[in-house]
């Protein structure tokens, strides 16, 4: 699913944010990406993303290597990754199942389709009776149901999640958490950056720890084990 | 409906929604633009005007040769013949002692009255002659003072070469000070749509994570920039026109004698210019905007 071969990442001030970092990820994979801030986590997301270009290396993310991709192809292959943020990044003028069709829009899906689509995924992420809310009129994690939802309408064999519990309670993130792991027993595969030792600890899921552009662990049932 | 069909749809109708979602940004877009387009248009329409009225001055300037009274009808044939023929004449007009006498009087008006006094014609017959170019008349002035039958030749001299001074100065400077202007509308109205861009570099940022291609991005933005565009350019037709009508009424009872041209075509031709310019800022002004925003 994903692969990354001797990946190293400097910036133009000169800072390496990665170096020389192998991991492999397979499909239907849980991964967690734990480590301390600014130690290149970010900067692992933003390649998946294709935020970034990696200076070296290389990067396969469903078959295709990203850094032979020219600039017309990569909208394609980011359909084929949902993505969940932190701060949610929703619509605030555009409501619940607005914001949630608005990702099938803009990839041309038939207007029939998004319908049926929407309506599947609110009742998976539990929102079915607030379809016709705006995105304020919502708690933090409902927003972040909507997020998700947005991310995985167009069932994307991938689900990349920046932090997704880091503006949520405990309580609620767990509640996040249990979205994802129904999310993944469908045959997505996840990828979580988190700061969040407890879930992370739970789940017993494989955790993956970069520390200053390098990952320094990599645990099949792995726990989060650094001081923050 | 065909995916394509129902894809530009989608666009216009999304273009539209943008517009009134985002009410007031429009309003201040359309508002700059309309006074950008206002100031640019009364611009051009004084420079053209006064480039009017000095083409207009300028073909006044003739000049005319007194024949002695003298000169018989025959040689006035004969000359009006060889003046004709000179080299940068356009038009040669005999002017006899009685259409003089009535011309006066008309230009006296009601104070032609006095003229009764007079028993006798003291005007002299006289040649008006045009030249094909401002610049040949004081060397036609030179070669009508040689005829014998010629007894005086009046020019604007003096006055005549500074005009065309003037009228060379103000055409450079009109023409340079609307490029420079031009392009000053062309800044403010890019830089007003680049504001509403940036209002929406959310949106943006959410349409290219969920793998919408650039070009579906970039479309309902230029749609949007177009009607921006059209919009703004048509308020300030309007405005133009009727501020045109206006100010040439006023100024043609004020200054009769100004040979002032209160035709509306050269405000039609203006507005198909304004028209354009504002579709095309609006479309590319969009385009340019979102490009930053497409990068990343």
């Amino acid at each position: 699913m994903i692969e990354m071969q001797n990946v190293s990442k400097i910036y133009n001030n000169g800072v390496v944010a990665l170096s020389k970092v192998n991991i492999k990820i397979g499909k239907g994979e849980f991964v967690f990406v734990v480590g301390p801030s600014g130690a290149g986590k970010s900067t692992f997301i933003k390649l998946m993303l294709l935020q970034e270009n990696q200076t070296k290396g290389t990067i396969i993310i469903n078959g295709k290597i990203i850094n032979k991709l020219k600039s017309r192809e990569i909208p394609y292959l980011r359909r084929t990754m949902g993505v969940v943020f932190q701060d949610f990044k929703l619509l605030l003028n555009k409501t619940v199942a607005e914001n949630i069709a608005f990702a099938l829009e803009v990839i041309e899906t038939p207007p029939k389709e998004i319908r049926r689509r929407v309506l599947n995924v609110l009742d998976l992420v539990g929102l079915q009776d607030k379809a016709r809310v705006l995105p304020t009129e919502l708690s933090g994690g409902e927003q972040q149901r909507v997020a998700i939802a947005r991310a995985i309408v167009n069932n994307p064999p991938l689900l990349i999640a920046d932090e997704p519990t880091g503006n949520l309670d405990p309580d609620t993130s767990w509640e996040i958490m249990e979205l994802f792991t129904r999310i993944n027993t469908r045959g997505t595969t996840i990828l979580m950056a988190t700061h969040d030792r407890d879930i992370v600890n739970r789940s017993k899921k494989r955790v993956v720890a970069i520390e200053s552009g390098q990952i320094v662990r990599d645990e099949k049932r792995g726990v989060y084990d650094y001081a923050d | 409906m065909t995916m394509r069909t129902r894809t530009y749809f989608y666009f216009l109708r999304q273009s539209l929604i943008s517009l009134t979602r985002n009410g007031l940004m429009s309003l201040a877009s359309i508002g700059t633009m309309v006074v950008s387009l206002v100031i640019l248009g009364m611009f051009v329409m004084t420079i053209a005007s006064l480039g009017n009225l000095v083409s207009a001055l300028e073909s006044k300037v003739e000049v005319v040769a007194f024949l002695k009274d003298s000169t018989t009808p025959t040689e006035v044939v004969k000359l009006q013949k060889i003046i004709g023929d000179l080299p940068g004449v356009k038009e040669v007009e005999f002017v006899s002692k009685e259409t003089a006498f009535h011309q006066l009087k008309e230009k006296m008006g009601n104070k032609s009255k006095v003229l009764e006094a007079v028993k006798t014609n003291p005007l002299p017959s006289s040649f008006e002659v045009k030249a094909k170019d401002p610049l040949f008349v004081s060397k036609l002035a030179n070669k009508l003072i040689t005829f014998k039958q010629v007894e005086e030749v009046k020019y604007g001299k003096g006055v005549v070469e500074k005009l065309f001074a003037l009228t060379r100065v103000l055409r450079i400077v009109g023409v340079v000070l609307t490029v420079l202007l031009t392009l000053a509308t062309i800044y403010i109205i890019v830089n007003t749509i680049r504001l509403t861009v940036f209002a929406r570099r959310k949106e943006i940022r959410i349409m290219k994570l969920v793998g919408a291609t650039d070009w579906f991005i970039r479309w309902p933005f230029v749609i949007e920039g177009i009607i921006l565009g059209l919009v703004g350019a048509l308020l300030s037709v309007l405005v133009l026109r009727e501020s045109y009508v206006f100010v040439i009424d006023k100024l043609q009872n004020q200054l009769p004698f100004l040979p002032l041209d209160n035709n509306l075509a050269s405000v039609a031709d203006l507005s198909y210019w304004l028209l354009l310019v504002g579709i095309v800022i609006g479309a590319v002004g969009s385009s340019i905007s979102l490009h930053k925003f497409l990068q990343d």
